[in-house]
Formats: structure tokens, sequence, C-alpha cells
């Protein structure tokens, strides 16, 4: 009896680990014959409402592709990719920031370049998108993704301040001296209100939307395309970080950490920041914060008004199987068609065609948003393996100065590092 | 079976398992009279000696080998694979959660892996980070972090404890209160000091009589880590005043009277007779904050990110960027490791002190 008992025992437990080892061998599976499955990442809230459907019209009409989609936080975005790309792991088609991540993916070799793949499909040919979209994708080791949504950038400013401080209303574009001056006045005005903020503590936001655009415009950049040398003591990047100093006297100190992005929003919708520089989704924020808001953009102009684009960028894993590139360049193309692409994204398109569809952000405060569309936009760095550490150095050198070092030895310190990582 | 056991097992393995067997002796001793308590735990540590004695007569026991040896021992070898059915699974979740994690771990620092691409570096990533001068600037500025927020967290717990080991009625309403800082989410707290720091915050308002306007408190590369160290001691400053206080109050009043009795003033009775008394759980304490200290990353990260210019840039926050910034998952498994063994190092006087004491 005993004996019974105890080979009972062992045989429940050894089909206990079996099963449970049976239950870790099963894969959830990819492509059964004829039929491909392609998986899509995205972060929560980044496609369209009408995104899911045209996702379900696709199927209909491609019967042998089935679509898995996954929605992941957009805080835990970055993360989540991270570790799934280091592990080879990870969707087939997925969406990527523009600021910072498309750079620093690609050239991890985390994405697959798509120029011969995916670019020239139907609806999805370069003359299709806006020259600023695509100029961002484009880059010199090749076309990493294919883009989705604009992000472009102006600056903000507050018209209650302004008139307050005695100032004249910004035109379309603005010079480097009228806004110093105009964020001087406003700040003068006292009682905890600032000439202009910004989140110094968001790294890749601070390179894209400040410093980088700042360089542009002054007619300089840090590194040249190829990275093979570096122009911190140019007289450019040295009035562009000379500039910011000056400008940053008149925002509140903390903002050199600040990492919440709300913060100059709200504060600017409270009418305590005169000026601030960010996208066209500022503007639904700022007046569900302060209906009664008065406020107007402008380009920042010093040499030219070259800027950043951003918005997002729709990828392939470099680990995703060249028998699924069929498949994926199938989707592009449908869901890239004029018609469609609005349901991509919900916001503004990177598709020209697709601007005449009926969008959120209609009307005329967008206006200049989509004048932006037609002009030059520039990656403030190269796509090299040392991408994330020269950015790093370079908003160091910039907190430096603003905390008082003196432009030119912080530069000529800058420009030793960054020559260190571009040999 | 069990007597199978008895037979088996020397006497002096089962009074291990006991515990000093003469203890409760001395302590009720201790409870007749408050005069008789120095002679009763006097009392208590002879029969001690008199136990460990008796062992040592009995000659060669298990207690050298460790308590799976003696369990193994015990069982008959009948019972043992289904025990070994039973327990193994247990031990193997262990060993997965645990154990693997930290293999996989120092593994991995010796590889460099992107996307597939895995290749055996031997020791470059260490040498990449040791090479570094961000290392050892992170490094001063752990050790910096550290002992700031260890320090006063100790010396602010154990005056809290000081002061609420004592019958006061309002004592039942603010110890809870004390202890809801440790019980707050990390991004609760950290929101509400960023809150505190910022330009016209509370500790500006607080201040302007003093200055006209105040300090950058996160932003100043010469206040930022004063600032998030007093940050850190509000939040983790709860758990030693618990801890402290469990212990304080385990202490029996007979030893304090008889300390009184003997002319001691209160700073002698909490030098001599207290913190000695609690010394085991104040070598726990200390290890657990000094672990969690060495390690904690979010509310840095939440108030600074590191910055101004990595004047908050610990190791964990290097590490964290290293890997989910720089995506170097290889070198930040590097910095993990290295991170370990500091912590293990610091730590290790602290367990070494409690096992003798436990033994």
């Amino acid at each position: 009896m005993r004996t019974t008992i105890r080979r009972a025992t062992v045989l429940v437990g050894a089909a206990a680990l079996v099963a449970a080892a049976a239950a870790c061998g099963s894969s959830s599976g990819g492509s059964s014959t004829g039929t491909t499955t392609l998986s899509i990442w995205s972060c929560t809230g980044c496609w369209g409402t009408k995104f899911p459907s045209v996702l379900k019209q696709f199927e209909k009409a491609h019967p042998n592709i089935k679509i898995t989609t996954r929605e992941i936080p957009f805080a835990s975005y970055d993360t989540t990719l991270a570790e799934a790309f280091a592990s080879g792991s990870g969707p087939d088609v997925v969406w990527i920031n523009t600021s910072g991540d498309y750079g620093l993916y690609s050239s991890k070799g985390y994405l697959k370049n798509i120029a011969t793949s995916i670019v020239g499909a139907p609806d999805v040919k370069p003359s299709d998108f806006y020259p600023n979209e695509w100029s961002e994708v484009v880059l010199q080791q090749g076309i990493f993704g294919i883009p989705i949504d604009t992000g472009t950038r102006a600056l903000y400013w507050n018209k209650t301040l302004f008139k307050k401080a005695g100032l004249a209303p910004f035109g379309s574009t603005v010079t480097w001296q009228q806004v110093l001056t105009a964020a001087q006045k406003i700040n003068a005005l006292g009682g905890g209100i600032s000439g202009f903020s910004y989140a110094g503590g968001e790294k890749w936001s601070m390179l894209y939307n400040n410093i980088g655009p700042l360089v542009f415009e002054a007619g300089g950049q840090f590194l040249n395309n190829s990275a093979t040398q570096a122009y911190a003591t140019s007289p450019a990047v040295e009035t562009a970080v000379s500039y910011w100093d000056k400008l940053t006297t008149y925002a509140p100190k903390s903002d050199i950490t600040q990492q919440n992005q709300a913060v100059p929003v709200d504060t600017f919708a409270a009418n305590k920041t005169g000026m601030y520089y960010n996208g066209f989704w500022d503007i639904s924020a700022m007046l569900q914060a302060n209906p009664k808001l008065q406020f107007g953009e402008t380009e920042m102009k010093d040499v030219t008004v070259d800027s950043n684009t951003g918005g997002w960028i729709l990828s392939v894993p470099s680990a995703v199987s060249s028998s699924k590139l069929p498949a994926i360049r199938d989707l592009y193309s449908y869901v890239f068609a004029p018609q469609r692409e609005i349901s991509l994204t919900g916001i503004m398109p990177a598709v020209k065609a697709s601007t005449k569809l009926d969008t959120a952000i209609e009307g005329p405060q967008y206006q200049l948003f989509w004048n932006i569309l037609k002009e030059h936009a520039q990656q403030p760095l190269p796509l090299t393996k040392n991408m994330y550490q020269e950015a790093i150095d370079i908003l160091n050198a910039v907190e430096q100065t603003e905390l008082g070092h003196s432009v030119p030895s912080t530069m000529a310190s800058l420009q030793q590092q960054l020559s260190g990582l571009t040999q | 079976m069990n007597d199978e056991t008895a037979q088996d097992g020397p006497p002096a393995s089962r009074t291990d398992a006991g515990g000093p067997s003469h203890a409760p002796r001395a302590l009720a001793a201790s409870m007749r009279t408050p005069a008789t308590a120095r002679r009763a735990v006097r009392a208590g540590s002879r029969d001690s000696q008199r136990s460990l004695a008796a062992q040592r007569a009995q000659g060669p026991s298990d207690r050298g080998r460790g308590g799976l040896w003696s369990f193994r021992r015990r069982l008959d070898r009948d019972s043992f694979p289904a025990v070994a059915v039973w327990v193994g699974p247990s031990y193997l979740i262990l060993v997965l959660i645990m154990a693997f994690p930290i293999l996989w771990n120092v593994i991995e620092s010796f590889f460099s892996s992107s996307y597939g691409n895995t290749s055996f570096v031997g020791v470059a990533n260490f040498r990449q980070i040791f090479g570094s001068g961000q290392f050892y600037s992170s490094f001063l500025l752990t050790l910096y972090w550290t002992a700031g927020v260890f320090i006063g967290q100790f010396i602010l717990g154990l005056l809290l404890a000081l002061f609420f080991n004592r019958r006061l009625w309002v004592s039942r309403f603010i110890r809870p209160l004390i202890v809801i800082p440790w019980a707050l989410p990390g991004i609760v707290s950290s929101t509400a000091w960023v809150f505190l720091y910022s330009q016209g915050g509370l500790i500006d308002q607080i201040l302007s009589p003093f200055f006209k306007t105040g300090p950058s408190w996160l932003a100043d590369p010469a206040l930022v880590m004063p600032a998030v160290i007093v940050a850190g001691i509000w939040k983790g400053a709860p758990f030693y005043f618990l801890m402290l206080l469990a212990g304080l109050q385990s202490i029996p009043p007979e030893l304090q009277e008889a300390a009184k009795i003997d002319g001691a003033n209160r700073w002698k009775i909490l030098v001599r007779v207290e913190l000695p008394y609690i010394r085991n759980i104040i070598a726990l304490t200390s290890v657990l904050g000094l672990i969690w200290t060495a390690n904690y990353f979010d509310g840095i990260y939440l108030m600074t990110a590191g910055g101004p210019v990595n004047d908050t840039t610990t190791l964990p926050i290097w590490i964290y960027n290293t890997a989910f910034s720089d995506f170097n998952l290889s070198e930040a498994s590097a910095l993990s490791v290295i991170l370990l063994v500091l912590v293990l190092l610091a730590a290790l006087p602290f367990m070494l002190r409690r096992g003798e004491n436990a033994a």
C-alpha cells in the first residue's frame, strides 16, 4: 500500500512537471501554411480610433494575412521595445518615435533597411510624403521606416502677457533678438511670471526641440552627416549655445532638470510663461486648461528657419524574416493610401494627399504647423553607434553653460569629447 | 518514521532546532522581581554555556553541515523521493526566480549582445566601465547618497522610535501617520518633492524672509544631492522607526529598571542597555536599509533624471540609462554585477556580525 502511494505520488509529480514543460514549450505560433501572421506594436493611443477597422478591412482584402496588435503604455514603450529588440523578439511592424528613438534604434541595428523592399510600393513613394517628413527618415545608411504623422514644432507666445509687457505681436517668423527682448520684458513683470520655459530634463526633447533646432537656425550642426567631423567650436554652434544660455536666464532655474513636459504647457496656459517651444498637440491641452487663453505661434529665425520635424514612423524590426516582407509591403501600401492614412494616425498625417481629409486639427491655429512641413528637416545627430553618448555629451555641455561655465571653454571640451567618439 | 529519526539524529541537533532551552527559564526568573533581573540574565547566560558544553561533550554533530544535511538524515530512504517531488518544485521555482536572473546577469556581463548577435568579450565590458570617468563619479555619488540617506534615516528613525516608545495618548494617532511616507508610491512622493522644491514652491515660500529668490534646489550642482537626500530620508525613515520601535518595545522593563537602580542615566540606559539589546534588529534593519538605499532608483530618477550634468547619476541611474537609453544591455549587466559586489561588500560586516550573534 505504502509503495503504491509513493509510486502514485512520484507519477503525479512527474506528470505535473511534464505538463508544465509542455506548456512552456508550446509557442503561440506565427504562421501556418499559406497564412502569414503580422504583429503590430504601438504605444497606447498612438493610432487613430478608426485604425483597427482599417486593419479588419485589410484582412478581408488579404485573406492570407492575419494581423495581431498590441498597445503598450507610452511610459513603458521604450523599455518594452528595448527589451524585445535586445532579445531578438518583438513585432513585425512597430511604431517608432522620430525624436531620438528612430536614430538610436537604427544605429543599434534594431530596424531593417526597407529602402528597396518597402519604399517604392504603391502609395509608399517619396513623392507621396511631405518633403520635411520624408527627409527625416532618409539616413545616410538607408531608410528604416516610413513617416506616419508629423510632429512639427513652433514657438508659442502668450498674447495676454505680451500685451501686459507692452510688446508688439510676433509675425509668422521672428528673429532671435526679438524673442530675447520679449522674454526679458515679460520676466520683468514679476509675480512668478517667466519669459520662457522648457523641460531640460527630458533629454531627447531638449536636443530635438530646443538646442538642435537653434544650431540649424544658426546655419550649423554638431557633427557632419557622416559623423567624421565635430563642429562644437564652430561659430554657429557657439552662437546657438550662447543664445540659449541668454534665453534660459528668463526661464525658471528648475527647468534645467524639469522632466515633465506638461509643466511649460500648464504655466503657459495659466499666463505664467511668456513663450515656449513645442508641437501642435499642445494646443488642445492648453485650451483645455484655459479655454480663454490667447496665444500665437511663430517660427524662430536666425540664418534659416530649419528645424526637425518629429512625429511617428512605421518601421520593421531587423529580426523579421524576409519571407514576411511581401505581406508587410502589402500592409504598408494599404494603410499609406491617402484615404486610409488619416485612420492610421488620427492627427496631422505625413502623406500629402491626406491633408484634404477631415482631421481633428484643421483650423487657423494649425496653419503654421502645416506650413512648416514644406520646409527642410534635419536630424540633430547623424546615425552612429555612439549617437547616445554624443547626445549626452552635448546636453551635459549645454547644461554646464546654463549653470555659468564659459561657452568657449565648454565647447572646446565638448569638441574633444565628440572628436574622440568620431574617431 | 519518528522513532527512526530520533535514533538517527543526535540530541545536539534537536537542541539546535529548539533554540537555547534555558532562555525561557532565565526570562521567567527575571519576571519574578525586578531586582533579580541582572542575576537572571547572568543565570541564563551560564545555562547557555552549560548547554553548549554538554553538546561538545556529546561529540561531533550535524551542526556544521547545515540544515539540509540534518533534514536529509531525518528522512528515511523511502519517504525522500516523495518529499523531493512535493518540495522540489518549490525549490526549483525559488532557484528560477532568484538565482537564475542573477546568474544570467553575470553571464551576460561577459558578452556583447545586440539583436541576436551575441559574442563573448571577456572582461571588455568591465574594462570599458572602469576606463570611463563616469564610473568613479557615479561610484562616489552612490557613496555620498547612501551614506547621507542611511545615516539620516537611522538617526531620524531612532529619535522617532525613542520618542514614541512611551505611553502617550497621542501616539496611537501619530504612529500611523509617520508610516505614510514609507507606504507612498515613489512616483507620488517624488512628485510631491519636485513641487516642494520648485521655484515659488512651499520651501521657497518658507525661506522667502531670508532669500529674495529661493535657491534652485534641483538645478544647482551644490544643492541637488543634499535635496534628494532629504527626500530619501523622509521616505525611508519610517521603516527604521517601525523596526526600532518594535525592538525597543521588546526590551523587558526590568532591565531598564535594574539599570536605573544601578544609577544609570537616560543616555547610559540607551547606549548600554537598549541599543545593545536590539543590536540584532539594528543589524538587520541596517543591512536592509543599506541594500535598498544603494540600489534606490525611482525617487532620484523622477526628481532629477541624474542631472544636472550627471550630478545625481548614481550607479542605479547609470545602469538604467545604459540599459534603456543607450540600449547597451551587456554593459548594463556588467554595471549591475559591480553594484551587486559593492553592496554585498558594504553589507558583509553587518551580515557576519548578525551571523555571529545568531550562532
